[in-house]
């Protein structure tokens, strides 16, 4: 009994830094709102006495520090990326490598224009289902979503790339939904169906369009992306399940402010089963 | 996780973080200017570390308040004469509601002294589950403690504090 009432209180101590008010959880627990109301209560004056903001100005000069690292960081990665760094110096070695390298790539693009409107080998088509062993939802990790009143992101299929290279691809039921409502622990499911066991190392999201309102002025802004699609490595496995316990996946979105614009990616760290997430209504169409 | 995925992570968790972080310093240390500095600090520390960072079930929100608590003690041992500015040199601006803001810096004292009388573990355990808004589980990686040991920690430290502070 104490054990469970230790619970209780961690979970109501969760809802209350989620921004839940004291009598709803009391009113969610009336067997323990007696033995709850004294720590809560607690809870509550502790935090209050510190109701410190840190300065926006302040705020806003450590993240002009951290995007300076940032870009230092990449750019210094991308110089010591290069596996031979002694032909920077060879100018006649530059050029044979760049015109091999232009035939490589444009025989490849050339082949990948040809098929790219027939399924690909290796591509499983997935199809929707109830009560199917696999639920695929979005989110969004809170970065600068706050700039925006809305935020619209339009995707017609996603793929899952199974442990042995092969894809498995469906089209969602839902193909658009707004970030601005799916933002920490909410999550929108998109599609549920039948896809098969075992281990996968990958997602697709293939995006259509991403737009969004700005709050400030009311303008619509296209969110930049790398190419049209939304790549994530990732590692999960899917089980066997069905009726109401599907292997839930949750790919993890979050808009950032760059200079000149905004830009969407996958966050891996937050991506993947086993979260722990609120459904968000259900909203947009195929 | 490669490099650029941990940088992907860690700029996601930039603006919901450095709030909850300086908020938490500021609980420990007392001092807004010197929390804002060392949340901001975090942040470089935590790239500047990125290829230490193995992420083996142990979120990188809890990393960065790992990284916080070392940068407090840190802090401490430097600081270890505090400065005070006259009253007289202190600006304040004319709207300021002085009666309200002795009010809270008395109920903010109220407070400290409460937290100041738990053990150094209960305290930290309120610090970062009131402040830092992290879970229990986050904040025994934080701790190296089993969340359910979190979670005693906690109970045991409300009563505590419910007992000091009255009502």
């Amino acid at each position: 009994m104490a054990e469970m009432f230790d619970d209780i209180l961690d979970k109501c101590i969760d809802r209350i830094n989620r921004g839940d008010r004291l009598e709803d959880c009391l009113a969610d627990y009336p067997e323990h709102a007696d033995e709850l109301k004294l720590p809560l209560e607690s809870v509550f004056s502790t935090r209050d006495a510190y109701s410190y903001k840190p300065q926006p100005s302040a705020r806003q000069r450590a993240r002009q520090r951290f995007n300076v690292a940032l870009r230092e960081s990449e750019e210094r990665q991308e110089k010591s990326g290069f596996p031979f760094p002694w032909i920077l110096g060879r100018a006649r070695a530059w050029a044979v490598i760049a015109t091999v390298a232009v035939i490589a790539f444009g025989g490849y693009f050339g082949i990948m224009q040809l098929t790219s409107e027939e399924p690909a080998p290796g591509v499983i088509p997935a199809e929707s289902n109830s009560e199917g062993n696999f639920a695929f939802l979005i989110s969004d990790a809170p970065n600068a979503i706050g700039d925006f009143q809305s935020l619209d992101l339009t995707f017609s299929k996603i793929r899952l790339r199974q442990g042995n290279g092969d894809w498995v691809e469906f089209v969602p039921e839902t193909g658009q939904v707004d970030l601005t409502r799916l933002q920490n622990d909410l999550a929108q499911q998109v599609w549920r169906g039948d896809v098969p066991e075992g281990e996968y190392t990958g997602v697709v999201l293939y995006v259509v369009s991403s737009r969004g309102v700005l709050n400030n002025t009311g303008d619509t802004v296209n969110i930049e992306l790398k190419g049209d699609k939304l790549h994530l490595d990732i590692d999960f496995e899917v089980a066997t399940g069905s009726g109401t316990d599907p292997t839930e996946f949750v790919y993890d979105v979050t808009v950032i402010s760059t200079d000149g614009g905004y830009h969407l990616q996958p966050v891996p760290g937050l991506s993947g089963t086993g979260r722990q997430i609120r459904k968000g209504e259900m909203q947009g169409q195929t | 996780m490669d490099r650029r995925e941990k940088e992907t992570v860690l700029a996601s968790l930039y603006d919901e973080y450095f709030d909850k972080i300086a908020r938490y310093v500021f609980v420990r240390l007392g001092n807004s200017r010197v929390a804002e500095d060392i949340a901001g600090e975090v942040f470089l520390k935590a790239l500047a570390s990125l290829n230490s960072y193995k992420e083996r079930g142990v979120p990188m929100q809890s990393w960065l308040f790992k990284i916080a608590h070392n940068m407090i003690i840190d802090y401490k041992r430097r600081e270890f004469r505090r400065e005070t500015v006259p009253l007289d040199t202190v600006q304040m601006p004319d709207s300021i509601d002085i009666q309200a803001m002795a009010e809270a810096k008395a109920e903010q004292e109220r407070v400290s002294r409460a937290l100041n009388q738990l053990a150094p573990e209960q305290r930290q355990v309120i610090e970062l589950r009131f402040f830092g808004g992290l879970t229990s589980e986050e904040t025994g990686q934080v701790l190296n403690k089993k969340s359910g040991a979190v979670r005693q920690m906690q109970s045991s430290a409300l009563k505590k504090l419910r007992n000091i502070l009255g009502g």
